[in-house]
């Protein structure tokens, strides 16, 4: 069953043309990375997969339902998103988030979030609130929560901006596990980050996107092929059709 | 409406002072207004020696305090979540949008118009019973709760509709400080008339106050047919 599909998705804002995509398919569990410069349309994109732009064109199938708004909370249950920027939760404490998560997904909430939290490593006071938290944890509990509802597509929108390397090789390995039976879709325009982790990667410049493709290895190293084909295929994007 | 608990639960946490605001200022103007026609014996004077009159002046004043800190509140708690980023979060539940809207504007109303009315007239009862021995108005106990049901239905209904229409100026504006200036605008064209109307005409005005509220339910429900179609940032 095809998993994820973008077909024919135009999407502008202000009258520029943020995204224009033919056609792409994710079928397989696994991490999708998704590179390219600033302002190419990624985070438009990863919004437009949750439902939170509406394309301008074009249709988003998840699990071969299209995305509207009568399919949107069906379908928003089975994603877990993170999003770059979190400030609006920065007054919240780590319970209130949780126990409002829990309540929207219609989930039982444990006894303890300690199970939760160790899957992402992190041990943190509940009363603690996001904005008292450093950028690192507040990462890692943002993943939990997103985590918490076992969905099937995992979207994360830059995660490990400005993260030490400690924390990046802990949220890697939560995404790497977890990618076994799921999809995640990860943005970065980092190459080292994604270079150990993801099994397809796709460029992504003013709008457009390549086809996804597996990394390989350059003298040794992950993330000198992802820039290989980083610069491969940003030349064609610049000029698409 | 199946999440009414939860909204209004969290809601009230955060609102909880609305009732010690509407009793602490009805009291304190019920009591200023009665002293004040006491020892005022000019022909002005004549509107404070009678109940209707105290009741619907600290009534309308009561109104004013609730309305801008019913608006303060619901700037954080409602508006905060349809606009910037508190409107992604929002539009990631996976429930339907305008329910959950319909849902969160029906538990701020309920707690609004709980507490006020429960502040005034606990306030109304505290005042009424030190009146028996104070004898600070004189008159009849039948017309001093007549005035004090109008009173609280208008000045209930006024406060409401005043909160209502700034979150949705504040909804349009994307603007928490657009909610509240809205909230003390509309405090400063409604007070005077509020209070003159109460007085003199009590039940054109609750009709007036009553329809205001219907006005502002109509123009809710087209915002939440649009949050639907809505955008996030």
């Amino acid at each position: 069953m095809e998993q994820l599909r973008l077909q024919n998705l135009k999407k502008s804002i202000n009258g520029d043309l943020i995204i224009n995509i033919e056609d792409i398919v994710i079928n397989e569990p696994g991490i999708y990375g998704i590179i390219g410069p600033n302002g190419a349309g990624k985070t438009t994109l990863l919004k437009c997969i949750c439902g939170l732009l509406r394309p301008d064109e074009g249709e988003i199938y998840i699990e071969e339902t299209p995305l509207s708004p009568d399919t949107r909370s069906r379908i928003l249950k089975n994603i877990g998103s993170v999003f770059a920027q979190s400030e609006f939760l920065l007054n919240r404490s780590a319970s209130e988030v949780l126990e409002e998560h829990y309540y929207y997904y219609a989930l039982t909430p444990p006894q303890s979030w300690d199970n939760l939290l160790s899957k992402v490593h992190l041990q943190i006071s509940y009363k603690m609130k996001l904005g008292a938290m450093s950028l690192g944890m507040r990462q890692k509990f943002l993943l939990a929560v997103a985590l918490s509802h076992h969905p099937k597509i995992l979207i994360l929108d830059e995660p490990f901006n400005g993260l030490d390397v400690d924390t990046v090789e802990s949220i890697t390995k939560t995404l790497i596990n977890f990618a076994r039976t799921n999809i995640v879709i990860v943005t970065s325009h980092v190459f080292e980050d994604l270079g150990n982790m993801v099994s397809s990667i796709a460029v992504m410049n003013k709008g457009y996107i390549g086809g996804f493709q597996k990394p390989y290895q350059i003298n040794g190293k992950f993330s000198d092929g992802i820039r290989k084909i980083y610069n491969d295929q940003i030349k064609n994007l610049d000029e698409p059709f | 409406m199946n999440y009414f608990n939860h909204e209004f639960n969290a809601m009230k946490k955060k609102m909880q002072s609305i009732i010690l605001y509407a009793f602490f200022t009805e009291c304190v103007f019920l009591f200023f207004f009665a002293v004040v026609g006491k020892f005022d014996e000019s022909d002005s004077g004549s509107l404070l020696t009678r109940f209707s009159g105290i009741v619907s002046l600290s009534g309308t004043v009561t109104m004013c305090v609730v309305s801008v800190y019913g608006a303060i509140c619901a700037s954080k708690l409602i508006v905060n979540n349809y606009i910037g980023f508190g409107k992604n979060e929002t539009f990631l539940l996976p429930i339907n949008r305008s329910s959950l809207f319909y849902t969160r504007l029906i538990a701020l109303s309920v707690i609004i118009t709980s507490e006020e009315f429960l502040g005034v007239l606990i306030a109304n009862i505290v005042f009424m019973t030190s009146n028996m021995f104070l004898k600070l108005v004189v008159g009849s106990l039948l017309d001093y709760w007549i005035a004090c049901i109008q009173t609280l239905t208008i000045i209930v209904s006024m406060s409401l509709a005043i909160v209502l229409l700034s979150v949705f100026i504040g909804l349009q504006r994307s603007s928490k400080v657009a909610t509240v200036i809205s909230s003390v605008v509309f405090v400063v064209l409604v007070s005077n008339i509020t209070a003159i109307l109460s007085i003199t005409t009590a039940n054109l005005m609750i009709i007036c106050a009553i329809s205001l509220l219907l006005i502002t339910g109509f123009i809710g429900r087209v915002f939440g047919k649009r949050i639907e179609k809505t955008d996030a940032e």
